[in-house]
């Protein structure tokens, strides 16, 4: 009959789809400004920066993201970090100084 | 903070637990000892307003409470050399309870300026270890005096775009050598600059972050 050539998920499938749902992560800025995203916790967290460097105005190369105060490069994922539903991104301004 | 207001701290009932001194030769002995791996906080000076939760958030994970030396870099914004801003270092040598600035230009007005404020950080640190970890550093910021002292007193940089390099080579020197202060000489930095692009190409290789 149909419904028993419809297999169930395996566990790996299953595990695999919770492994990339999405959370939500605070972007904060240095001034305290507050954005909020939902990415899945596959998906590089270099398109969370686009996106939030597009919001604000600014460009991506003139801003630092860091998780737990360590800068999160273009291949980081929240899955390779070990991010956690509502964590924090804080975001800093480039400073140039020479004299 | 200027001179002014700081004096005008210093006049109040409650003086704070630091004695600033640009004129005492840096302690003998100081910053020796034990070689453990500096915490590393990165102190935006433009955005004072920076919260604790924000700041225990970037800091936590270096441990810094069982570090006995910390490095602060401090990022002076503000229109002292025109438009450009200013890097410098400050190192907290907790066993002695020193603060100690570094500033190639070995400005006496920043010194003062950012010496409480250097100190005012690592009081918070200190506080936001004992509410987030429970654990309670013994440095007794409340009961103990604390110093400040400029590591030194005459400008080694006269150009307007090395002072980076020059808190790196001091990073350097309290890493590598256990030493506060560089012996790097002004003529030596464009060198000390190619050093560093070569680590870097050294660090990308071993990652295979880039093919060379």
């Amino acid at each position: 009959m149909a419904d028993h050539e419809q297999q169930p998920a395996t566990q790996e499938e299953v595990k695999t789809e919770q492994d990339n749902s999405p959370i939500n992560v605070k972007v904060v800025s240095s001034v305290g400004e507050e954005v909020f995203f939902k990415i899945k916790r596959n998906t590089k967290l270099s398109k969370l920066q686009g996106a939030y460097a597009t919001k604000v105005g600014k460009d991506v190369n003139s801003i630092r993201f860091l998780y737990d105060g360590s800068r999160i490069n273009d291949d980081d994922t929240p899955s390779s970090l070990e991010m956690e539903d509502n964590d924090t991104i804080d975001v800093m301004v480039e400073q140039v100084g020479g004299a | 903070m200027k001179l002014s207001a700081l004096i005008s701290r210093l006049s109040t009932a409650q003086p704070p637990p630091i004695t600033v001194c640009w004129d005492l030769e840096l302690p003998e002995g100081c910053c020796r000892g034990k070689a453990s791996i500096k915490a590393l906080i990165v102190h935006d000076e433009t955005h004072p307003g920076q919260n604790d939760d924000s700041l225990w958030r970037n800091s936590w994970r270096s441990s810094y409470w069982e570090k006995e030396k910390w490095m602060i870099p401090i990022f002076h914004a503000g229109s002292t050399y025109g438009t450009v801003g200013h890097w410098m270092l400050a190192i907290i040598d907790r066993p002695s309870k020193n603060v100690l600035i570094f500033d190639s230009m070995a400005s006496r007005d920043l010194f003062e300026q950012y010496s409480l404020t250097v100190f005012n950080m690592v009081e918070r640190l200190m506080n936001l270890c004992a509410k987030n970890s429970k654990l309670i550093m013994n440095d007794g910021t409340s009961s103990a005096r604390w110093t400040s002292q400029p590591v030194i007193k005459d400008a080694c940089q006269t150009n307007g775009y090395d002072c980076g390099v020059w808190v790196l080579a001091t990073v350097s020197a309290l890493v590598r050598e256990d030493k506060v202060g560089t012996d790097l000489q002004e003529k030596d930095i464009q060198g000390f600059r190619g050093y560093l692009l070569s680590l870097i190409f050294q660090h990308c290789k071993a990652t295979s972050d880039i093919t060379l």
